[in-house]
């Protein structure tokens, strides 16, 4: 059993580890170790990045924009629909098994159909997006809403508690855990939809910039585009956790906050 | 609970038997219904409303498809499936060496850790161009994508499985004068297998999805090859079909990982 390693440690080592990999990758290239046509050299990228960022910017307020217009529906959706089915037995019995296999099933697959159904536009990218980060959030309510301790019900039921008091006062909050990392999970689901079905219709946005790029081997543009990407889904996916933080603050709940549990792998 | 407290029930095992069969058909009926209904319910809503077929197809008519193009549906699934298969067993020692390296090494794993668990938290998925780029149109750069996408949740899953070996096995290991390289290989290995399997069920669909979407971004075969060729000529049924025929992959790999799962587990835990 090796000993903890102190805080100091957890936080130097892997910056000074990011910052030997960039500046080993950097000499590479200006050594011609790589081949420059296959990797873009980091100074490169972010000259790029910083340079035509007056022709990037509509594309990243493009796949911004649709991510979050994505999550919005997908989340307010996706925990209606988990509510109903917790309080419709006969519909969860019918539906649920058909979700779960549906979640095993590789949904990007039918990127393609979404273009025949609604064209090359917003639309389709919206509804494509949405359908991949849809049914996590709803199977996340649905669990987080039926993890209720059924001690605390039966308190509650025996002090005669009304339904709308039970759900608003005892399983909701109950579930705020569950249903926020299944939000974690539709965040990621939603802006990787976003870039799929853009890598698809070809008509705007970061996806279509690296299409583009890898298309015309402009590598360094690539790698641009690549940042804004990693950029952009750090950010929201860190809005996501603020919000949690800040609601399970304010029910007074415990942060327990780990950055990412194991079983909310995404591509 | 009551029948159990109560002594009304334990002379009737033929009734007990009845509501326990009613129970299971009661599971398994709903969701069979639900899934017959909205098939038909496409069926009928395609012929009654005439709805094109390029919109929507009926099943019966993805059925035809399914037949007619059977061949060409094999080879490409033939193909497809192949990479997948390779792409889950590559996935499989990357995720399990990387995860002996961390749990061998404090440090190395201080250093790395930080940045998968970003790596995760970034669409991986807009990295597939750049996989054409390194490594060319065929199945290396299909399969190279896929590995990127799949190999983390087994690093977890195994890193996970190392650190939950009891820590009486370790101490008796070390007492015994184990190396922690023996340690690992013969007890924290074997214990770790049920984590593992864990990890390769999540990894698998993740596999399928890396070669499919490998394939649309550049491919002159495969499943997602064939799906792309179908959306450009509007057929909707051909792309119907081979996602049925995929679909039905998926879910038989999956089965395939649990079926090894469920052995496992016996032979461990009887």
């Amino acid at each position: 059993m090796l000993k903890r390693s102190s805080r100091a440690q957890r936080i130097l080592l892997p910056l000074a580890n990011c910052c030997g990999i960039l500046l080993l990758w950097e000499y590479a290239i200006l050594h011609n170790w790589i081949n420059p046509l296959s990797l873009a050299s980091p100074s490169a990228a972010v000259k790029v990045a910083v340079s035509s960022f007056g022709v990037l910017l509509p594309h990243i307020l493009a796949t911004t924009s649709e991510t979050l217009m994505t999550f919005v529906l997908s989340s307010v959706g996706g925990i209606l629909l988990g509510t109903l089915l917790m309080h419709w037995r006969m519909a969860r019995r019918a539906v649920y098994p058909s979700i779960v296999m549906f979640q095993l099933l590789p949904k990007i697959a039918l990127a393609p159909l979404f273009v025949v159904w609604f064209g090359v536009n917003v639309v389709s990218r919206l509804s494509f997006a949405g359908f991949i980060s849809f049914f996590p959030i709803v199977l996340a309510t649905l669990a987080g809403l039926r993890a209720t301790d059924p001690l605390v019900l039966k308190l509650c039921s025996s002090l005669r508690a009304s339904p709308a008091q039970m759900f608003w006062q005892v399983r909701l909050p109950y579930a705020v855990p569950l249903i926020m990392s299944g939000l974690k999970v539709g965040m990621t689901l939603a802006i990787t939809g976003v870039i799929v079905s853009e890598f698809v219709t070809v008509q705007n946005g970061l996806g279509y910039i690296i299409v583009l790029a890898s298309s015309n081997m402009q590598i360094d543009l690539l790698f641009a585009a690549l940042g804004w990407v990693s950029v952009i889904g750090l950010a929201l996916y860190g809005t996501v956790l603020l919000l949690e933080r800040l609601i399970l603050m304010r029910l007074g709940a415990p942060v327990t906050g780990a950055l990412f549990q194991p079983g909310e792998v995404v591509p | 609970m009551s029948a159990e407290t109560f002594p009304t029930g334990v002379g009737l095992p033929a009734a007990r038997e009845a509501s326990f069969i009613r129970r299971h058909a009661e599971g398994a009926i709903l969701p069979i219904g639900f899934m017959v209904i909205c098939i038909a319910g496409a069926e009928i809503l395609a012929r009654i409303l005439a709805v094109p077929e390029v919109l929507l197809p009926p099943p019966s008519r993805v059925l035809t498809a399914l037949a007619l193009n059977a061949s060409a549906l094999c080879y490409h699934g033939a193909l497809t499936i192949a990479q997948v298969v390779a792409a889950l067993f590559i996935s499989l020692s990357v995720g399990i060496a990387l995860a002996m390296v961390f749990t061998l090494s404090r440090v190395i794993s201080d250093m790395f850790s930080p940045l998968f668990v970003v790596l995760q938290i970034i669409p991986k998925i807009a990295l597939a161009p750049l996989f054409v780029v390194w490594l060319g149109t065929g199945a290396w750069s299909h399969l190279g994508f896929a590995v990127c996408l799949s190999f983390f949740p087994i690093l977890t899953a195994a890193r996970a499985g190392f650190e939950e070996t009891s820590a009486d096995a370790a101490r008796l290991c070390s007492a015994l004068g184990a190396t922690s390289w023996q340690t690992l290989v013969h007890v924290k290995l074997p214990m770790a297998l049920p984590q593992l399997f864990v990890g390769a069920k999540v990894s698998t669909t993740l596999c399928i999805i890396g070669v499919v979407l490998g394939e649309f971004v550049s491919a002159r075969a495969g499943i997602g090859w064939y799906i792309v060729q179908a959306a450009a000529l509007s057929q909707t049924a051909n792309i119907l079909a081979a996602l049925v025929v995929l679909s039905l992959f998926g879910l038989s790999v999956y089965g395939a990982v649990s079926a090894g799962e469920i052995l496992v587990r016996r032979r461990m835990f009887g």
